[in-house]
């Protein structure tokens, strides 16, 4: 359900995007991440969900009072935000048909699921290109659409743990760790998002769209944040440069998190050049000539008392005053917040970054805001929409009359 | 001339992108671009080396002999190009072109400016103070260039009190929570080591942005600035925690590999030292599945064991009985295993396992670039296939100036008699200006 329009110079009623017909299938939260980045910057998605219960996150909270509710999960209101839903069987003939008529005007389809699953619905690609030949659609599975492990299921943990980057992060002595939640599949979803604005572009440019096959091992195993890397270093070298056996930081400056008077505080000191920040920070400038450290920037047996003489300086101070302070001397460290901090922290609220939503069911909630602000086409804070909520309102136009939408209703089409 | 590879029919052919991003996030996003075909021009200088994209221009070689850092250089070997062979600049600048030009010296700024007339995205991730101070801003240069879309991502936004903080990725991490949500849950912040999800969900996030906006720019004829602070893009990306606190004013704290609901759902130590699989049950029936594959359909039967909340509640009882089948197993074995009994498994890929894994092999995810100098070596692909439009590593990442020649000569038009005169200068060059200028210790 679409709100109101945040940021843009006015100059523009709707988003970059408008005019963009998507349909969503599938739910779960890469493909609804992918389409809510359409749909918050002004495209019209559609979200085709199942009879029975609807898109599997409706059930995965949180909840509030942990009291399940399809239409109130925490993770399902985030990720659908300004969609309309459609409720259809498209196991049925009828449901079959619905969805191919609504891919005939359709740009694109974000469809994740097992593949192979839609053929035997006829409602793949293969099946709907014929009907529209500038279609673009973006396939997102575990694996791909082909390969040995197709068929095999996935999680984001199993997920991390192949792509390589699980055995890497986490301390030498104990077992390794994942991220938290599921950060990667909202990248992929950004990532699946990205590559379907490229389909979109050629399918303008040469008339024609094409199957875009996203797997999410692949996104895992691509992404930036040391994975892609390390593979780097192992074909270079047989060893990666990051890994649990790595002390963190390479010079003798701070970098990790270390503890303050209220909590903990990330320091990050990327060049040893910054060691007279270092010295600034707390609060000696006469280690900045000491030859007993600046000739062994990098000797990390130094470490420990480099260590001691910083501890013994946050842990009189607050995290946000650790922050302050270091960041006015040039020196990279942030407050560890928690999530009642990153709700209250300053810059958050000065920048106006949460909005507040209503929902039917779920009340007023306050929501992570536009994930980048455009100058001139707004983003809108909007609300996901209650199960089937749309549905008679977009088979309507396709010709469908309220008594027919009912008597598919008693079927179990819709 | 030596010109860049033809990318006609790809999606983003003619899209032409100045890339002044460093580091890390911003490389990454204009990598998606270019994968996709956009011409994307990283702009360097041969007076400031990007130690932080592509390498210090000495690296004593005493650093790279032994310890991690090493491995970013082919055979641990620096070379007299180190900014050549860094792991980085070749990962994520593949299909990248680059120039030269020294933008705080009046004529560098000036080509600076002829070229970004004739661009339509430019991409910037440096602290919101580094470019501001050369003049380098959406509002005293979008007048060149109405039609440009610009993207910014800082790690904090272009506004607000921490506009002008420091902020790595790392950095970003401890703003957002993501810091204080991963973790052992025995322990506290201290033990996290940093990593650096910020970074990659930046980079998707702002490729995204440059492309939408671009959308509607080929609509409205207009561009725009685009302001992705790093830190909030990634907030949306912990959307269970901060759902949890919106809902139920509750503050997370680390889950170490488990779940909010599902259980079993951890990793399992397996045969040798520091091998595991990861196991993620969701429901009844896939707990049954994993008892039937590993042989234990009595912990089906066992009362402990029976419902999601029960095997919640026995973690550590159940994870023993299930470990004493992973330890006689290696990763790869218990993950096939399991898979084909229909359980979500998957073994912790060493790094090594992962550039031979069947799965990445058979869809050819890897492709061997050979790089002059430097070597051949496999490099993740495109993240995504694109089955109309197939994209392939088309070139290795540019040297230094590699592609002057041709943005020079035929994209600014520049003269063969000027061309000289910005040599001279040392605008244009292939090596840092610091080393020149110390010819004992360079080998040519």
């Amino acid at each position: 359900m679409s709100g109101p329009w945040l940021n843009g110079d006015g100059a523009s009623p709707s988003g970059a995007l408008q005019g963009l017909r998507v349909l969503e299938l599938g739910g779960r939260i890469a493909g609804p991440w992918c389409t809510k980045l359409l749909a918050d910057y002004g495209a019209d998605v559609i979200k085709i969900e199942h009879p029975h219960g609807g898109d599997p996150a409706r059930a995965w909270g949180p909840y509030r009072d942990d009291v399940p509710s399809i239409e109130c999960g925490g993770l399902f209101l985030h990720c659908n935000t300004n969609k309309r839903s459609l409720c259809i069987d498209h196991s049925t003939r009828h449901g079959q048909q619905l969805v191919s008529t609504l891919a005939e005007s359709a740009d694109l389809v974000v469809e994740a699921g097992r593949p192979g699953a839609l053929s035997r619905h006829e409602v793949a690609y293969d099946d709907l290109r014929e009907r529209n030949a500038k279609l673009v659609w973006i396939a997102i599975s575990n694996f791909g659409q082909d390969g040995p492990y197709r068929d095999w299921d996935a999680s984001e943990l199993t997920l991390y743990a192949m792509g390589g980057a699980m055995q890497t992060t986490g301390l030498p002595d104990r077992e390794p760790l994942k991220l938290a939640h599921t950060v990667l599949q909202f990248h992929a979803g950004a990532v699946a998002a990205t590559f379907a604005m490229g389909a979109l572009f050629a399918a303008e440019a040469a008339g024609t769209g094409q199957l875009v096959d996203v797997s999410l091992l692949e996104v895992f195993t691509s992404s930036p944040d040391r994975a892609s890397l390390n593979l780097v270093c192992e074909a270079y070298t047989g060893s990666v440069t990051f890994n649990r056996s790595a002390a963190p930081g390479w010079s003798i400056l701070p970098t990790g998190v270390y503890p303050c008077a209220d909590g903990y505080v990330h320091f990050n000191a990327p060049l040893i050049s910054w060691w007279p920040r270092f010295a600034e920070v707390v609060g000696k400038p006469e280690l900045k000539t000491d030859p007993h450290f600046i000739d062994n920037l990098n000797d990390l047996r130094l470490k420990p008392e480099v260590d001691a003489m910083l501890l013994e300086w946050t842990m009189q101070r607050t995290k946000k005053e650790v922050q302050a302070h270091s960041q006015e001397r040039g020196f990279a460290a942030s407050a560890v917040n928690t999530m009642e901090d990153l709700f209250n922290d300053p810059h958050i609220v000065e920048r106006g970054f949460f909005v507040e939503v209503d929902h039917p069911e779920a009340g007023t909630l306050r929501y992570p805001g536009a994930p980048f602000r455009m100058s001139a086409t707004p983003w809108r804070a909007g609300r996901a929409p209650l199960l089937g909520e749309h549905t008679a309102e977009i088979l309507e136009p396709l010709g469908l009359d309220l008594a027919a939408v009912a008597r598919m209703r008693e079927q179990g089409v819709v | 001339m030596n010109r860049p590879p033809d990318t006609t029919g790809l999606p983003l052919s003619g899209i032409r992108v100045l890339d002044l991003t460093i580091v890390w996030a911003g490389p990454f996003a204009s990598q998606l671009l270019a994968d996709m075909g956009a011409e994307v021009i990283r702009v360097e200088s041969l007076q400031r080396p990007d130690v932080n994209t592509r390498s210090q221009p000495r690296m004593p070689q005493a650093m790279l002999d032994e310890g991690p850092w090493g491995s970013n250089y082919p055979d641990r070997k620096a070379g007299d190009r180190p900014w050549e062979r860094s792991s980085a600049i070749n990962l994520h600048s593949r299909n990248k072109l680059s120039i030269t030009l020294d933008w705080e010296r009046p004529r560098g700024m000036e080509i600076f400016k002829r070229l970004f007339a004739k661009s339509d995205v430019l991409l910037d991730n440096n602290a919101a103070a580094t470019l501001e101070k050369l003049g380098i801003t959406y509002e005293a240069l979008s007048p060149l260039n109405p039609g440009i879309v610009w993207v910014s991502l800082p790690a904090y936004g272009m506004s607000g009190p921490y506009k002008y903080h420091k902020g790595y990725g790392a950095n970003v991490e401890a703003i957002v929570g993501h810091t204080w949500l991963r973790g052992y849950t025995d322990s506290d912040p201290t033990t996290t080591y940093p990593v650096y999800h910020a970074d990659a969900a930046a980079a998707s996030s702002a490729a995204f942005a440059a492309l939408a906006a671009l959308w509607w720019r080929r609509r409205s004829g207009r561009g725009q600035h685009i302001d992705l602070s790093q830190a909030e893009n990634m907030v949306h990306h912990l959307s269970q925690a901060v759902m949890d606190y919106s809902l139920n004013g509750r503050s997370q704290s680390t889950l170490g590999n488990g779940h909010p609901w599902m259980a079993p759902h951890d990793i399992f130590p397996n045969q040798g030292v520091d091998r595991w699989v990861a196991i993620a049950v969701a429901n009844d029936a896939e707990f049954a599945r994993l008892c039937a594959a590993i042989d234990r359909g009595d912990l089906v039967d066992d009362e402990r064991f029976a419902t999601i909340m029960g095997r919640r509640a026995n973690a550590s009882a159940l994870r023993e009985e299930i470990a004493g089948w992973t330890r006689q197993r290696s990763p790869i074995e218990a993950m096939n295993v399991l898979q084909h009994a229909g359980v979500r498994a998957g073994a912790l890929h060493t790094t090594r396992e992962v550039l031979d894994d069947p799965q990445l092999t058979a869809r050819g995810f890897f492709e061997t670039v050979d790089i002059p100098d430097v070597g051949s070596y496999p490099f993740c692909g495109p993240a995504v296939k694109m089955q109309g439009t197939p994209l392939h590593i088309r070139r290795h990442a540019p040297k230094v100036g590699q592609d002057n020649d041709y943005l020079y000569r035929e994209v600014l038009g520049v003269s063969d008699a000027e061309y000289d005169e910005l040599v001279a200068e040392e605008h244009i060059g292939d090596t840092y200006a610091e080393l020149l200028h110390q010819p004992q210790t360079v080998k040519s």
